[in-house]
């Protein structure tokens, strides 16, 4: 392998990769930058990463230089950091500096890089040119006086989005950065905007003003929005889930996720949600205690000739399993909103999202789940339906079950058919396994703990067992 | 010293732009035949013998940036001639486009046969609105002659030529920038490398991009020979050049000289001399974008080396005279202006470093400059040189430096008397 040195530190690269890809798979050196992203194309605009490379006479930008054997960069030279220190000023002069009061703040490069490579005063003394905040659509917000012009808005809609709708408007210190005709942006990954702006001109209108990103505890997670299994980051505070952000996976979802996924949580905190154990029996609902609601459902099950399970193929492998352990004798159905078997999902668009909105319906079906085209609720005495997410059963469904008993997360105006909830975690309260469309193993960690009354499927089908024990 | 005139014979004549005429007075497109019967290969040569230096600004020599397009690729070949001539001063291509279009025509022809380029496209500045349509004229002459078309020269070789006007960008004159503009992109500057579009240019394509006057010179090398054209000017810095003089002088204009040609003889000989008495006070060798010379340094022949010892560069040859009325702030004010405005934005230096320096020359001239104000403006010049993606860094930089560092006591009178201490009455 061909190798160059950073500041006297020898590293090995691949031909054909830039200098900072090779630092950055080293890790050897964080080279600063704004314009440059692993996932888009390269401009060299914002001035940055300028290195010096011995023997040439003028700086060059790491992330447009392709490596070379031998070559021998210097990051720390006078004439590197003088240059960085001027480029770092030079966008500092029209920038408002509001961190008290923009989104960014705490995640922002410009800060991070004002700190490390900046200088402590400002010499810019002029007016800053300035804008009013514009909409973006459903999903962004657009503030152009923060804006730096690293043109990352405008190639993510172009490579990712796959629409061109983001331009560059008018020429040098006049340019704004707008979508075409000031038209609200189609594409379905707008958010994702938010995540490649370095600094705080776009934001999410989901998250804006919700939370300083300081207190955000972050963990893994998975997305359960559709089949693709996307890689995410979850953020909460106080047990509060506040965002999902995609977390780099290249055999998945690469560095970007689809908006239905970005907001698709927020059933979690939703005040419709049905978080404590509720009796349907008579009629309207009526919330009652665990050790009341456990009593009755096996009163239930035990009166039940033959029971079924209508799973909600987001449920994981870990609940299906415990499932089908604890109710052997039970017959089991997978259910997708959007497909009846996982031979039907196909892509929905060049990139992520795919037909099947359910995270774990090949799992399911690999556990030996009947299809929902086989299920008839009529037939069985006493149907457990669970949903264990974002998916729910079809609304009504349950009517048509002799005895039905909802496990899992549903909504207070969903209860139609039931005679019992017993509220459960959603995706983000607990851990568990995906296997997406492509057959690919994935676990994930909880972010909350369940919320309210509400526990996991495991810890309710041990209760319901030991219970049933308690009563026989 | 050798001189000749081969350009500016017939500049300011009637129908001096139509092919007989060209054919009649300057011996026109004899020198395509010549160059068939030559051969690739010969034609390369001889232009790369001539020392022929490309005359938008520059200097690279012509032969050799002809010859970097690699050989083999079966990837089709393009021309492109930069007649956007946006350099404040310039006005030498208008002046060959007017009055001589077949000549720069029949070296385009040349040129792209050399290359094996099968079209030619020329990036024709916008304002340049009759000179477009003597162009486009002096075209259909050439295909209704043979010279362009399906069968140049009756040997079958197959060339088009195509007319492209630009929208009034400074930046397009720069070589990536137009090659964008002819893709219908932003008229941005590419990032190097590539450093040259040899190898990727325009469309992804072995590219050649040519000033107008260097395109000029080719019919004459190839007709009367390298040799022949090595006689002007000194060593490395050959033929004869078209000078625009502008500014305080009594007859300003364009003035063909050979290379090397002294600037105070240009001055007081040919220019007659600055205007209503007054006495030099500086100049701009290269158009604006040029670092300035003081009177003191206008004693430089006027040739790529000579004017790059001197601190400077001879650029496209837009030569501007400034008397001793003038105050140095307004002229930076007018340089700083110009960049700011036609800054592209796409670079950080560039897109906020011409507008500080903007307001800072404003705030000066407007009596309100502060102690640290120069040291500053030539910090930000040293922060915006060699740290942007194409020269325009050091187009701004340059100038405004090389103005505050030789002028500094005239621009220290404006912060400490608080005023211009020309006036209202000062040029500039």
């Amino acid at each position: 392998m061909p190798k160059l040195t950073v500041d006297g530190v020898e590293i090995e690269f691949q031909p054909g990769e830039k200098i900072i890809q090779a630092c950055d798979r080293t890790k050897v050196n964080n080279i600063p930058r704004y314009c440059y992203h692993d996932g888009l194309s390269i401009v060299a605009q914002c001035r940055m990463c300028l290195v010096e490379v011995e023997g040439q006479k003028k700086l060059v930008t790491a992330c447009s230089t392709p490596a070379t054997d031998g070559m021998k960069i210097l990051t720390k030279s006078e004439k590197v950091v003088k240059s960085v220190k001027g480029v770092q000023e030079f966008l500092l002069a029209n920038h408002p500096l509001d961190c008290p009061i923009c989104d960014q703040a705490g995640e922002c490069s410009l800060q991070d890089y004002s700190y490390k490579h900046g200088q402590e005063d400002a010499r810019y003394d002029f007016f800053r040119r300035t804008f009013i905040d514009v909409d973006m659509g459903p999903s962004i917000k657009k503030n152009m006086n923060r804006c730096i012009h690293c043109t990352r808005c405008i190639r993510y809609c172009d490579e990712v989005g796959g629409i061109h709708e983001m331009i560059a408007q008018n020429r040098g210190n006049s340019t704004e950065i707008i979508t075409v005709d000031n038209n609200p942006l189609q594409t379905a990954y707008a958010g994702g905007l938010a995540d490649v702006c370095p600094v705080g001109s776009l934001t999410t209108k989901d998250f804006r003003f919700k939370k300083r990103v300081w207190y955000l505890k972050p963990g893994e997670g998975v997305c359960d929005g559709c089949a693709q299994g996307c890689n995410i980051t979850h953020s909460q505070d106080t047990n509060m889930l506040f965002r999902l952000e995609p977390r780099v996976n290249m055999e998945v979802n690469k560095w970007w996720m689809c908006d239905e996924g970005r907001y698709g949580f927020h059933h979690v905190h939703s005040p419709s949600r049905v978080i404590g154990p509720t009796d349907l029996r008579a009629g309207a609902p009526k919330g009652v205690m665990w050790s009341e609601a456990l009593p009755a459902v096996k009163e239930m099950m035990s009166g039940a000739k033959n029971i079924a399970f209508f799973v909600c193929a987001d449920a994981t492998m870990e609940e299906a399993a415990t499932l089908q352990k604890a109710f052997g004798s039970a017959e089991f159905f997978s259910y997708s909103p959007s497909v009846m078997a996982s031979s039907e999902d196909k892509p929905l668009d060049h990139l992520l999202r795919r037909k099947d909105k359910s995270p774990n319906l090949k799992g399911l079906e690999a556990l030996n789940f009947k299809p929902y085209s086989a299920f008839d609720p009529k037939k069985y005495d006493l149907v457990f339906f669970v949903s264990a997410g974002k998916v729910r059963p079809p609304y009504g469904l349950a009517k048509h079950a002799k005895k039905a008993i909802a496990m899992g997360v549903f909504l207070k105006e969903e209860l139609l058919g039931y005679q019992f909830v017993l509220p459960g975690a959603s995706t983000y309260e607990k851990m568990g396994t995906f296997v997406n469309f492509k057959g690919m193993k994935q676990t994930f960690k909880p972010s909350i703990p369940p919320v309210g009354m509400s526990r996991t499927l495991e810890s309710l089908v041990g209760a319901l067992l030991e219970s049933s024990r308690k009563v026989s | 010293m050798n001189s000749e005139i081969v350009f500016s014979k017939y500049y300011g004549q009637a129908g001096v732009e139509g092919i007989d005429a060209y054919v009649k007075n300057e011996s026109g497109y004899a020198a395509l035949p010549k160059s068939i019967e030559m051969g690739k290969d010969k034609v390369l040569q001889e232009v790369k013998d001539s020392g022929l230096r490309g005359r938008g600004g520059a200097g690279f020599p012509c032969g050799t940036k002809w010859g970097f397009i690699p050989k083999g690729s079966d990837k089709p070949k393009y021309l492109v001639i930069n007649a956007d001539e946006s350099e404040p001063g310039t006005f030498k291509d208008r002046a060959i486009m007017a009055f001589q279009p077949h000549l720069m025509i029949e070296g385009a022809i040349i040129a792209a046969m050399t290359i094996d380029a099968h079209m030619i496209y020329c990036y024709i500045r916008g304002e340049y609105v009759k000179e477009t349509e003597i162009l486009e004229k002096a075209i259909d002459e050439a295909y209704k002659a043979g010279h362009l078309g399906k069968n140049v020269g009756g040997t079958g070789y197959q060339l088009d030529f195509v007319v492209h006007r630009g929208a009034g960008a400074y930046i397009c004159g720069e070589e990536t920038a137009l090659l964008n503009s002819i893709e219908g992109k932003r008229g941005e500057p590419r990032i190097k490398p590539p450093f040259f579009p040899a190898a990727i240019g325009l469309y992804g394509c072995p590219t050649v991009v040519n000033n107008v006057e260097t395109l000029a010179c080719v019919p004459m090398i190839v007709n009367r020979g390298a040799t022949w054209f090595k006689t002007f000017g000194p060593e490395r810095n050959t033929g004869m050049k078209l000078f625009c003089i502008s500014g305080h002088v009594n007859r300003p204009g364009l003035y063909e000289k050979p290379m090397g040609y002294p600037l105070m003889q240009l001055i007081n000989e040919d220019c007659g001399g600055i205007w209503k008495g007054h006495k030099l006070k500086a100049a701009f060798p290269g158009g604006s974008s040029s670092p300035v010379l003081t009177a003191a340094e206008c004693n430089v022949n006027l040739d790529f080396d000579s004017l790059a010892k001197a601190g400077s560069m001879l650029g496209s040859a837009a030569i501007m005279i400034i008397d001793d009325a003038t105050c140095m702030l307004r002229v930076a004010i007018r340089t700083a202006h110009f960049y700011r405005v036609e800054s592209c934005g796409q670079c950080t230096p560039c897109r906020e470093g011409t507008m500080w320096l903007k307001d800072l020359h404003h705030r000066l001239e407007a009596g309100q400059g502060r102690p640290g104000d120069l040291d500053l403006i030539e910090d930000i010049c040293n922060n915006m040189d060699g740290t942007t993606i194409c020269a325009f860094g050091e187009a701004t930089a340059w100038p405004l430096r090389s103005m505050v560092k030789k002028f500094r006591a005239e621009y220290e009178q404006h912060i400490t008397e608080k005023r211009c201490p020309f006036g209202t009455s000062a040029h500039g």
